[in-house]
Formats: C-alpha cells, structure tokens, sequence
C-alpha cells in the first residue's frame, strides 16, 4: 500500500513539475518575444500604460468621429451606431490614425449599413485637451484625419 | 547522482515542502467565489454586448478555434444561446469548486469553461487582460489538493480520511508559489516595458499624469483628474511602481519581504480601479493565495485563545 502511494506521489510530482515549467516557460515566452494579440491567450503580455507621454501632448481619452454625407452634412458617430462599444471604437480608430485604410473603409460601410445613409468620408478629431505641469489644459479640438469613401484617399 | 539530477531534485524540493492545506482551501474559496461574482455582476453584460456586434468583428483567436472545432474555413460564431450555456456552466461549475463539491472536477469545468468563454469575448478585437490571471489560476488550482478542507467533500469523506485543520500536504505550496513566480514575471515584463522603449524617460511624471487625466476624463473620475495636476506627485507614484514592479520577485525569496510586497500590491491594484477604473478584481483574488491564511490564523484566533486560557489559570 505504502508503495502505491509512493508511486503515486512521484507520478504526481513529475506531471505537475512538467506542468509548472511549461506554465511558467509559456509566460515567459510570450512577454520575452512580444508574443502578443491573444494569439497564446492566457499567456498575455503586460504593457499596458508603458508609453512615454511629454508635456503638452494631446490627451486621447477619445477620438471624436464623424462621417461625412454627400451632402456636405456631418453628423458625430457614436459607437452604439457602429453596434461597438467604447474600446472597439476606439481600437478601430487609433488603427485608421497608425494608416490602415481598410478600416477606415470598414468604419465607414459599417455606419452604411446600420445607418442606411450614403458617407463620402470620416474625419477623426483630437480630444480638446492636453496635459500640462499644472493638469488638464482645454485646447481647441483638431482634425487629425479625413479619409475619403469612394477612392479611401487620406486628405 | 549527476548534476542533472541534483537539478531536477531541488526543482521538486522546491514546489513540493509541505505546506498547509488550510491556505489552500480559503485560497480557492475566495478565487473562485470571486469569480462567480465577477461573471454574475458583470461578465453576462458583456455576452449580451458580443451577441449585439456586428459579425464582421469576429476575429477568433486561435484557441478558441481549436476548442470550438472551427480551424478550417471561414469563422463561424457560435450562436448566442450556446455562449450563454457555456457562461452558466462556468458559473456553476465555479459555485461548486467554492463550496467544494467534486471540487477537482468543477475546477477543470470551470477553467475550460471559463477560458473559452474570454476568448469568445477577446475574440472581437479587443483585449481583457485581468481575465488571463484568473484563467490560469483556475486551472492551477483544478490539479491541486484545494478540496480536502473546508469543502463538501471533507464533510462527506470517511470519517477516517478526514483531515485536521493544521493537516499538510507536500503538494499545497506550489500552487502559491507558481502564481508568485506568474505574477513577478508580470511585473518583470510591465517593467520591461516602460523602460525598455524610451528608457527612463518613462520616469518623467508627464507619463503618469497623462493616464490619470486620460482615465479620470475618460470615466469621470473626479480624483484621478486632481492627481494629474500634482507633477512631483505623479512622479513619486512613477517611481514607487516602477520599483515595485522591478523587485516584486524578491517575495519569492524572503517571507519576510511578503509582509510589505503583499499589502503594496493589494494597494496599487485596489487604486488602479478605484482611481483609474482599471479594475483588476481577478488579481486581487490571486493575491490571496500568497496569505498564510493558517499562520495569520493561528496568530490571530489561536494566539488570543491563549492569552485568555493564561489569563484564566493565572
């Protein structure tokens, strides 16, 4: 019996061991080669709040956007009328603002067809404040980006 | 003996010194309590608002395409209906581990259930990283001795493989000391980070006043916004949490060390939600298992119940 439990015991250590440095070896992987996007999920990166911000740099609590109709209207978007919510939003923006076009593209026959309203172009604005010694310092809001709907050409 | 053998010998002394059972067994109470709140409180609005997206957002992450069966072709979204079944097993499953009934098992339902269920949601272009702690922990805990106390299984046990309280067990301890070594490799790599991208430029005090304001802006937290106008003040939090973070691991090493690692981070991780709103709930939790629920006990209860026999006799 004794020897049963014994066996038992040094089966028991062997797996979970094994289980230990594959846990512990994935881990460290992922953050050691940047392994990032969910692709390992659980094994996730940590770098959240690691960019270096500098004084008087707008601050990106949002992205105002707005599409642009044919006839020269422009109406803000909210994310409810892209069906996201706020991060989704936000996600697809910060990509049109680093140059993907496709989700520009995307951004825009989303709002088409939940909308049923015809867009010539998105504009994506800056949130009218930056970051100073002193806190929070309103500045007027500016256009960062206008991508067109028909050729996707940035403005 | 060679030297490969003397490696692997202290790699198992180490994870396997016995250790109390009773700091198991609150450990997994308060895990997976907290995570059937967490789920009923909050995770079942954020179901709702995946079955609201539009499809074309879908992007599976590639093990949820494996446990779903979907690796060929075009992704298919599994039908709101099934996400919901699979939430509620993740929440019984996780009432049962709590209470301790076929702990084991409820644990391994649990941490696959669970799993499947954040990738679901990271499936759609966004990212919930607090999550992945928990669903590693649950599946740490699934393969350890966390039902033998204060659970329904002790309770419906022979009375002669019933435990006492102070009963240990050489395989209790590596559960704590997997998710310490976890949580320094976090930390190690939110270091690496900061720093490795711009250097200590990172330490400028602009940086952290810049996350409060956009934090505080962005979820009307009105404390957040006021710590962002005290430069000197954002600059001592840099540093403070920098260093934290940078020297986390030395509680690996030093019990002692714990005493002052613990309650710090049980701090900054309560003040990133409380002020920031980045709420890290699941880590909070984890940190449970780095309590010597049986000492601190002991300490507390037993050592008063002492005094008083003392106090009693004398």
């Amino acid at each position: 019996m004794a020897s049963i439990s014994q066996l038992t015991s040094t089966l028991g250590r062997r797996f979970i061991g094994t289980f230990i440095a594959i846990v512990l070896g994935l881990q460290i992987v992922v953050v050691t080669f940047r392994l990032g996007g969910g692709r390992f999920y659980p094994f996730v990166g940590y770098a959240m709040y690691s960019r270096v911000h500098v004084e008087n740099e707008p601050i990106a609590v949002n992205y105002p956007v707005f599409v642009q109709l044919p006839s020269g209207e422009e109406l803000r978007v909210a994310a409810e009328d892209l069906g996201m919510n706020f991060w989704k939003l936000h996600r697809f923006t910060e990509m049109v603002l680093s140059g993907s076009k496709d989700e520009a593209q995307m951004l825009m026959s989303l709002y088409e067809s939940r909308s049923g309203r015809p867009v010539a172009a998105l504009r994506i604005a800056s949130y009218p404040a930056i970051i100073s010694r002193d806190g929070v310092k309103a500045v007027p809001s500016e256009t960062l980006l206008v991508v067109l709907r028909a050729s996707g050409e940035d403005a | 003996m060679n030297t490969l053998d003397r490696v692997i010998e202290r790699w198992y002394g180490y994870w396997f010194r016995p250790a109390p059972l009773f700091d198991l067994a609150v450990f997994r109470i308060i895990l997976t309590g907290s995570h059937v709140l967490w789920y009923v409180l909050f995770l079942h609005a954020s179901l709702v608002e995946q079955a609201t997206t539009d499809p074309s957002l879908y992007k599976p992450l590639p093990l949820l395409k494996i446990l779903t069966l979907d690796v060929i072709g075009e992704p298919r979204v599994l039908s709101l209906g099934t996400w919901e079944l699979i939430f509620w097993i993740a929440v019984a499953s996780g009432a049962a581990a709590c209470i301790g009934l076929f702990t084991n098992v409820a644990l391994v339902i649990c941490a696959v259930t669970s799993n499947a269920f954040h990738l679901f949601i990271n499936s759609f272009t966004e990212m919930h990283h607090p999550e992945a702690a928990m669903s590693i922990a649950l599946a740490i805990l699934a393969l350890a001795p966390c039902g033998r106390l204060l659970s329904v299984d002790a309770m419906l046990a022979p009375r002669t493989s019933r435990l006492p309280l102070n009963a240990e067990s050489a395989f209790a301890g590596w559960p704590a000391k997997l998710l310490m070594c976890l949580f320094a490799v976090f930390y190690l790599s939110a270091v690496k980070a900061k720093l490795t991208r711009d250097g200590v430029e990172w330490l400028n005090g602009f940086t952290l006043q810049y996350y409060l304001a956009m934090d505080g802006l962005r979820w009307d937290r009105p404390v957040a916004v006021w710590l962002a106008s005290l430069h000197w003040v954002a600059f001592s939090l840099q540093v403070a949490i920098v260093a934290f973070q940078a020297t986390f691991w030395t509680a690996l090493v030093s019990a002692r060390l714990r005493w002052i690692y613990i309650p710090a981070g049980l701090v900054i991780h309560a003040g990133f939600w409380f002020i920031l709103n980045a709420p890290f709930p699941q880590w909070l939790a984890c940190y449970a298992a780095f309590i010597p629920w049986w000492a601190v006990l002991q300490w507390r209860w037993l050592g008063r119940e002492r005094e008083h026999r003392v106090e009693a006799t004398a």
